[in-house]
């Protein structure tokens, strides 16, 4: 276990050489260091202004540990949900390495981050209902992506992580998710352009398979893309923000094929993904036909 | 609005064609499932009651109006006044326009069938906590009602004796009456079921089966909210109104596995099960696991193990092995198929069984050929409780015990007030009733 994280951390590392200087000139002057304690260092060539470190944060009520690294600042393409494409502006911020997991969303759900007799604060952000059943379909628990959860749960867990740890957490805008998920990539795919190569970074409907069915795995499995980032292709397609502020699904899923997986594919939040909940009204958090949504968050500097 | 006359005859016999369609495509293994009556505009209405007004209730009633475009909810009932006025609003928001119940066909308390069964309905959806299920069946049947009543079918021996008694006199009176054991419902499981008893696997050796899934909710104790209330606003984790979870909740695997047992009830049972995350301060006295052994006469058996555990993987799967194959029934993603001599995978359409089996419900009663369950939901039930009474005595206990049980749960009479709390099974200690 440790090995893998060290070797993970390297990885990060070495990428950070990269990042720095393009963060460091889109950096505000008298950003304030991050509170958290990092997970890795960053090479210390004394820079002339401030520069975004990775992070990392030890999910409350949980001892899973998600880590972030910084995406520099650029001019991204997007749909603007209506067809037509438009160039915004994006970054800089930190983007998680892998998706939110479920030992991570069972501790928003179940409030396993209050103390005995702690209230929650009124009004800030509201937790999910307890399901039914647990929504993670029999694929796996701990280290597995959440998922089958709504646009509006996946929006509550980042209100909720920044409000027990007093950064800024949210999803990610369409825009940001792409370029960061491309990470310099011109190609379909953040390795380039053939299908093939999704093989070695991506869990979909060709490799995914467990007892002979689509399923999710554990993140941070397959090789991240340029700037450390896992499973952006496959495994939990991820909930982004569009630019009317409605729920996107990006990046594809396990159950999905290649072409599903293109960094330019884009699924709109669905009634259809909550059809057969059996309750009225249908829960608004948790998606009966949806085994494929998760999400990542980011976090602003 | 009267919708304009038709000719019921032409109808009928229009509509038992489709029925008649629906049942060989179902004979064949077909994938396209249960085929409602045509519906159109000009449908005869049908007089729908609703007992039972919480999500699923409401679920339900949306169902069936989703199912069957004549059914309109003429008359809803609940115990509690506040939970009946969220559900109407829920149904007017779904269905602005059709769904119009005016007060004085609104009832509450614990009267509100009797007060129902007293208007023009035709048919009845029973929702409630499974404790009155026996009782409304009885009710509903007694005055003639089309019945469908959500899994289980009772909490004890007794109820479940009752509602025997109550399906035969259903059958005798030609009235549809359908369980809401709602996989009986689904395409994939239909389909794959449906070559399990035709050979498929071969002869059947052993089924094991999983629910294993997260802890309920619990909704917290307000000031001044007494037992009763609060109890049926929590209704799974009291023994008496929800039979455990291996009753109300994990019935649906037991019920696959009496699917593939061709309804054929063991011999005997023994279990395993406690509360093993379940504080004594939780409120409640349910367990929160089983494991069931359950054994034919010659020599089959089916394991089931269920639970309710938080932070732990969770699972639904029958697997059904056979001298010839193994079938996978995975519920939830869903994935069916068969390895061994003949390899098969499903591939059609999930479809939702929810609406499907109100589907299939009303285009019986508008042609006549009648949905019954009643052959075999007392005995999935009856499969589940005794499972139940294993775990709790810890002794095994054979078909005939469970059905001759003399224990009933719950009050004599039901009150807003008071309502002790039956102590939490130790097995070994506890005794069989």
């Amino acid at each position: 276990m440790s090995t893998k994280r060290a070797i993970t951390s390297v990885r990060i590392g070495a990428i950070l050489g990269l990042l720095s200087a393009a963060c460091a000139t889109a950096a505000r002057d008298g950003e304030p260091a991050p509170s958290a304690v990092p997970a890795v260092t960053a090479p210390a060539p004394a820079p002339p202004k401030p520069f975004l470190e990775p992070f990392a944060i030890l999910a409350p009520g949980s001892t899973a540990q998600l880590q972030f690294v910084p995406v520099p600042a650029s001019l991204v393409s997007v749909d603007m949900n209506t067809g037509d494409r438009r160039e915004v502006a994006v970054g800089p911020l930190f983007v998680a390495t892998t998706e939110v997991t479920w030992d991570m969303y069972d501790a928003f759900v179940f409030a396993l981050d209050r103390a005995e007799g702690e209230q929650d604060p009124p009004d800030a952000w509201a937790r999910p209902s307890k399901p039914y059943i647990l929504m993670d379909r029999g694929f796996g628990h701990a280290g597995y992506p959440v998922i089958s959860v709504s646009f509006r749960g996946a929006n509550e867990f980042a209100k909720w992580l920044s409000s027990k740890t007093g950064r800024h957490f949210r999803l990610p805008r369409e825009a940001e998710w792409e370029h960061a998920a491309r990470s310099g990539s011109a190609g379909a795919y953040a390795h380039g352009e053939d299908p093939a190569g999704l093989d070695a970074t991506a869990w979909f409907r060709a490799n995914s398979l467990t007892g002979g069915r689509p399923s999710t795995h554990a993140v941070g499995k397959k090789a991240a893309n340029a700037w450390g980032l896992f499973d952006v292709h496959g495994n939990a397609a991820e909930w982004t923000v569009a630019e009317d502020g409605t729920g996107v699904l990006r990046g594809g899923s396990f159950k999905d094929s290649a072409a599903k997986l293109s960094l330019s594919a884009r699924v709109p939040d669905d009634k259809a993904f909550n059809q057969t909940d059996p309750q009225l009204p249908k829960s608004v958090w948790w998606l009966a036909d949806g085994p494929f949504a998760g999400f990542r968050v980011v976090c602003d500097p | 609005m009267a919708p304009p006359p038709i000719d019921r005859r032409a109808f009928v016999v229009a509509s038992a064609a489709t029925a008649a369609t629906a049942l060989l495509n179902q004979r064949a293994g077909a994938q396209s499932g249960p085929t409602p009556a045509k519906v159109t505009a000009k449908m005869p209405p049908i007089r729908v009651g609703l007992l039972g007004c919480g999500g699923r209730g409401t679920g339900a009633a949306s169902d069936a109006m989703t199912a069957d475009s004549g059914v309109e909810i003429v008359a809803i009932g609940d115990v509690l006044e506040r939970r009946l006025e969220s559900s109407c609003e829920n149904l007017e928001k779904e269905f602005p326009g059709r769904f119009h119940v005016p007060a004085e066909r609104r009832f509450t308390g614990f009267d509100a069938l009797d007060k129902i069964l007293a208007t023009d309905v035709e048919v009845m959806l029973l929702a409630t906590p499974p404790h009155f299920r026996p009782a409304q069946i009885e009710a509903c049947v007694a005055a003639g009602k089309h019945t469908f009543a959500e899994k289980p079918m009772a909490v004890d021996g007794p109820g479940v004796r009752s509602v025997m008694e109550s399906s035969k006199k259903a059958r005798e009176k030609s009235l549809s009456l359908m369980s809401g054991f709602c996989w009986r419902s689904s395409l994939p499981e239909r389909a794959i079921y449906q070559r399990i008893l035709d050979g498929g696997v071969g002869k059947i050796r052993t089924v094991y089966a999983t629910y294993n899934a997260g802890p309920n909710a619990f909704v917290e104790r307000k000031p001044g909210m007494n037992d009763m209330e609060w109890q049926i606003l929590n209704w799974f984790h009291f023994l008496w109104l929800g039979g455990d979870h291996i009753v109300e909740q994990a019935c649906h695997s037991v019920d696959k596995i009496n699917w593939a047992m061709n309804n054929e009830p063991p011999a005997r049972c023994w279990s395993v099960g406690g509360r093993a995350q379940r504080s004594e301060q939780h409120p409640g006295n349910v367990f929160d696991h089983f494991g069931v052994t359950y054994e034919w006469d010659d020599g089959r058996r089916a394991f089931l193990q269920t639970r309710q555990w938080e932070n732990c993987p969770t699972d639904n799967t029958d697997y059904v092995y056979g001298e010839k194959g193994i079938a996978t029934i995975h519920g939830w993603t869903p994935y069916h198929a068969i390895q061994g001599e003949t390899p098969w995978e499903y591939d059609g359409p999930s479809g939702n069984m929810y609406v499907d089996e109100h589907k299939e419900f009303f285009a019986g009663i508008r042609s006549g050929k009648h949905r019954f369950d009643g052959d075999w939901m007392s005995n999935s039930t009856l499969m589940a409780i005794m499972g139940r009474m294993a775990a709790y005595t810890g002794q095994a206990i054979t078909w005939e015990q469970a059905l001759k049980s003399e224990e009933k749960l719950g009050p004599a009479t039901y009150a807003f007030g008071p309502v002790p709390v039956s102590a939490v099974p130790r097995p070994g200690h506890t005794k069989f009733a």
